[in-house]
């Protein structure tokens, strides 16, 4: 018997072309590729050591040995910047999963199974998300102390709510359809009804969720670390090196210790942006504007 | 004694999009509407009827829309060339339209009597006390019980029904003289439809309106047309008087519409039928015949050649190949 | 209307409730205690062990939390704030004064982004694919990336520094009581401010404004001949406006993180950088007050964006 081979399109794959179709998002995720190779190897692109100090060369403004200058204490700018972009990017990335796996299961909770565990959570968002985000992270930095992990858990243990107001939505829709009213007649135990049938229709909307909390995240740890309070020095990230511009002397008469990473920081959140854009548009064409 | 048609259209062609993906809705529609006339243009969805009435009016989103060419004369005003802003005073005012759903055509954050006294302003500079006895005056008239306090509700707060009557008094806040109604009483329940039926009817002896009226449904267009167009994927494939089409009629696309409606006449449990098949997609006709593929008379010729517009009778005109097939028939196709 | 909002004020007693829960347990939280703080060597010489003891004591430090709690919740719902411990000034006071300046920040910051984001939507959209439409439109992605910190040392560095056009910092000239004056120091950070929420705003406004524009009643209006201007004003944008005024409220968190930042950059003496100095210095009731301020602020305007929404919008005025 002759059949017709039909081959049908994965998900995934319906998107990616879909969303190579958005030009301004796919030059987003080549720059955001230039950047993040820059980073990763960072020391195929510098022979500077990056906490390396040279009270023989402080200061000093942008020339052929030191690309960007060097700062206050003689370390090279150009090789902070690429090495504080990997702790950007880890923090970003590492806060982001965070968040958004505690977004997930509280969501799922208070959609999945209501009730009193709705109520709870609910509340909990709304407690949380009474205070501006970065407000209450500043309180609770400055009394768990400057510090990576730290940081990395105040930004995704306070930048939840958003992604459970959305899985909770999510869930709430799913919960209804026939499909999962079947599989519960079927005896399947909550767990595998929502890890197995659930899921998968979250993941879409979630996707561009995810991308836009890490550029949130990136720039949360910047304000923080801009402000003190979040990874201290000598480690080099974006936020501290730019913290050098509250120092009114140094914004006025060496810039070039603040300019780097204030454009390495735009440019990858603007990057991240668009390709969160793209993915959104790809994902689905609908919903054109989300979570801010 | 040859008095001047209300509605003059000829010609008239819109597409939407450009290049390959282009849609020819409307393709060379004509036809003359007198004053105080009632003409029907039936078709199933797609068919182009709408578009049709829309062009007229100027309200088809351009782009992606295009009129290629035509002309619509309305006192002796072409009405796809005059300047934007004359047509817009016509609007409203000498012509205006009743919409099929009367809940997204009305305006949900504006009262019903905010959304008649605004035409009344800008039409005929009525204001404040005299604009609102006005529109009262108008829901009256349209039968809707205590107008002068359901003036200041919101169209939600209407039912389906007072919902349409109240569009309908909107649409002959100035007296127009053509009234365009695109098919007004499809989204509503069959006893509700009677009655705005029936109140139209009434509105139109009274005022003299010429009326154009969109629809699907043949059954709702004998109760009120004198002619009727019939329109297959954008062309029109016949016109008649209601009786002529009723009677006799020549197409074989209107022999199956009347053969798919419900009549008194039949036996309980007796099969309707209805045309096999679909209508064409618009953006891939077929060269000849749009019809030919649904059609059990068609031929080759059908098949690669656009039918000539046949005269059949007295102002009774079909574009058919097999005309004189279907005569032989006595209008008795294989399906019926 | 008057239900409606009795309802929501009620909804946000107990939310209220667990913020200051909230608030208190932060603190508690925070190794050591105020006396611990004082008891450094510079500020309370000469104390000794017994003495801060006794402090102690006569502070009810020594009592439970709960304790403590109601004893500080009591004082709050009388309007007792404490003292601050750095700046020996009540609280009260003191957040009020401060508050008031902030709001000069936001308020101008916020009207400016509101006026000109939402007529920036308004143009984009009735251009839509036009250059001005695609060139707003990517500009104000820029804008939507762009966190007020940045944006704050960029203009401050560019049109304080360089330009020289405003005061680099500062609420006032020393000496100087003109409005004039107030407005230059104002001007800069206010406008840093409105930057990311106007391009917000126009987006929002855009997308829903090319929404709104391809409903059946903006085609009923203009079939009934009403003029574009009123077909945009009246019919379009009253009710593309609804998501927006739910965009607006629930930017004034954000609003709120801008000032902080920006306050601390443009050294303006408003509660953002009282909160920022309180939190480096560790002055306890005041970054409890104010905690507990800037989340009733973002409540009353949640609760305002809700009441707005159902204003504006009158399927939800009967419910």
């Amino acid at each position: 018997m002759a059949m017709t081979e039909v081959t049908i399109d994965s998900p995934a794959r319906v998107a990616w072309r879909r969303f190579r179709q958005h030009r301004i998002a796919m030059v987003a995720l080549a720059v955001l590729g230039v950047i993040v190779i820059l980073c990763a190897f960072a020391p195929f692109f510098s022979g500077y050591d990056p906490l390396g100090l040279n009270m023989a060369a402080i200061r000093q403004p942008p020339s052929a040995e030191h690309w960007l200058g060097t700062d206050t204490l003689g370390r090279d700018v150009w090789t902070r910047t690429l090495y504080g972009g990997r702790v950007s990017l880890v923090i970003g990335l590492a806060a982001a999963f965070l968040s958004t796996i505690i977004g997930i299961v509280l969501g799922v909770i208070s959609g999945y199974f209501g009730k009193w565990a709705d109520m709870v959570v609910m509340r909990a968002t709304d407690v949380v998300m009474a205070f501006p985000p970065i407000i209450i992270m500043l309180t609770v930095a400055a009394f768990t102390g400057p510090g990576l992990v730290n940081v990395i858990f105040i930004i995704g243990g306070l930048r939840w709510p958003p992604t459970a107001r959305l899985v909770r939505g999510q869930i709430l829709q799913l919960r209804d359809q026939d499909f999962v009213t079947a599989a519960r007649t079927l005896g399947l135990t909550n767990a595998i009804i929502i890890t197995r049938h659930m899921l998968p229709h979250v993941v879409a909307p979630l996707v561009a969720n995810i991308t836009f909390a890490v550029s949130l995240a990136i720039l949360t740890e910047a304000g923080l670390s801009f402000l003190g309070l979040g990874v201290p020095l000598p480690t080099p990230t974006w936020g501290n090196m730019m913290e050098a511009a509250r120092d009114l002397r140094i914004m006025r008469e060496e810039p070039w210790m603040w300019i780097p990473p204030a454009i390495f920081t735009l440019i990858t959140v603007l990057c991240i942006n668009f390709v969160g854009d793209g993915l959104r548009d790809a994902f689905d064409p609908q919903q054109l504007i989300g979570e801010k | 004694m040859a008095a001047q048609p209300l509605l003059s259209v000829d010609g008239l062609t819109t597409s939407f999009g450009r290049g390959p993906g282009k849609v020819r809705a409307v393709a060379d529609m004509s036809f003359d509407l007198a004053e105080g006339e009632v003409l029907a243009i039936v078709g199933e969805s797609g068919s182009g009827k709408s578009v049709t009435m829309r062009s007229i009016m100027g309200i088809i989103p351009m782009p992606p829309g295009v009129i290629e060419s035509g002309t619509a004369y309305f006192d002796g005003a072409d009405l796809l060339a005059i300047d934007q802003e004359s047509l817009r005073r016509l609007r409203g005012k000498d012509i205006a339209m009743v919409f099929q759903d009367a809940m997204t055509s009305l305006n949900t954050v504006l009262t019903v009597g905010r959304q008649i006294t605004e035409v009344l302003e800008e039409h005929l500079g009525m204001t404040g006390r005299a604009a609102r006895d006005r529109a009262i005056a108008l829901l009256e008239e349209v039968g809707i019980p205590d107008a002068a306090h359901r003036i200041d509700e919101y169209p939600h707060q209407f039912s389906g029904g007072m919902r349409q009557r109240a569009m309908i008094a909107l649409a002959i806040a100035c007296g127009p003289r053509l009234l365009i109604a695109d098919e007004p009483t499809t989204a509503l329940d069959v006893t509700i439809q009677a009655q705005i039926i029936d109140l139209v009817v009434g509105l139109q002896t009274a005022h003299d309106m010429g009326i154009v009226w969109i629809s699907h449904d043949l059954g709702v267009v004998a109760r009120i047309a004198q002619k009727v167009i019939v329109m297959y994927a954008g062309r029109v494939v016949e016109r008649a008087t209601v009786e002529d089409l009723f009677d006799a009629p020549a197409h074989p696309y209107t022999i199956g519409l009347l053969a798919s409606l419900p009549r008194l006449d039949q036996e309980p449990g007796e099969h309707l039928d209805s045309i096999p098949g679909q209508p064409p997609n618009a953006s891939s006709l077929p060269p000849g015949c749009a019809f030919a593929p649904r059609c059990p008379l068609a031929t080759e010729t059908c098949r690669v050649e656009v039918p000539p517009v046949i005269t059949v009778g007295d102002g009774h005109k079909a574009a058919c190949h097999r005309l004189d097939e279907v005569r032989q028939r006595e209008g008795r196709l294989p399906w019926t | 209307m008057t239900r409606y909002i009795i309802r929501r004020l009620l909804l946000a007693i107990p939310v209220l409730f667990m913020v200051t829960v909230l608030v208190f347990a932060l603190i508690e939280l925070a190794p050591g205690d105020v006396v611990d703080f004082f008891a450094n060597p510079e500020v309370m010489a000469g104390m000794s062990e017994a003495d801060l003891e006794a402090l102690r004591e006569r502070l009810g430090l020594n009592d439970p939390a709960p304790v403590r709690y109601l004893h500080w919740l009591g004082g709050v719902l009388q309007g007792d704030f404490g003292y601050s411990l750095i700046r020996s000034e009540p609280v009260g006071e003191l957040l009020l004064r401060r508050f008031g300046n902030s709001m000069m920040i936001m308020g101008i910051g916020l009207f400016v982004a509101v006026t000109f984001g939402i007529s920036l939507g308004i143009y984009t959209a009735l251009r839509q694919y036009s250059v001005a439409d695609f060139t707003i439109s990517f500009l104000s992605f820029v804008g939507i990336s762009m966190p007020a910190f940045i944006a704050g040392i960029i203009a401050l560095y560019v049109f304080s520094v360089q330009l020289g056009w405003f005061p680099a910092g500062g609420m006032r000239s020393p000496g100087v009581h003109t409005l004039g004056d107030l407005l230059h120091h104002l001007i800069l950070p206010a406008l840093v401010l409105s930057i990311i929420h106007m391009a917000t705003f126009m987006r929002y406004t855009r997308f829903s404004m090319l929404d709104v524009l391809k409903q059946e009643y903006v085609v009923t209006a203009t079939a009934k001949g009403m003029p574009r201007r009123i077909v945009v004003m009246r019919h379009a944008f009253r009710n593309g406006l609804i998501p927006v005024v739910t965009m607006i409220g629930y930017s004034i968190p954000e609003l709120v993180v801008g000032a902080v930042f920006l306050e601390t950059i443009f050294s303006f003496p408003g509660m953002g950088k009282l909160y920022f100095d309180s939190v480096i210095s560790r002055d306890f009731p005041v970054i409890m007050a104010a905690n507990l301020v800037i989340a009733v602020f973002v409540l009353a305007a949640n609760l305002i964006t809700d009441v707005a929404y159902a204003a504006i919008d009158p399927r939800i005025r009967l419910e």
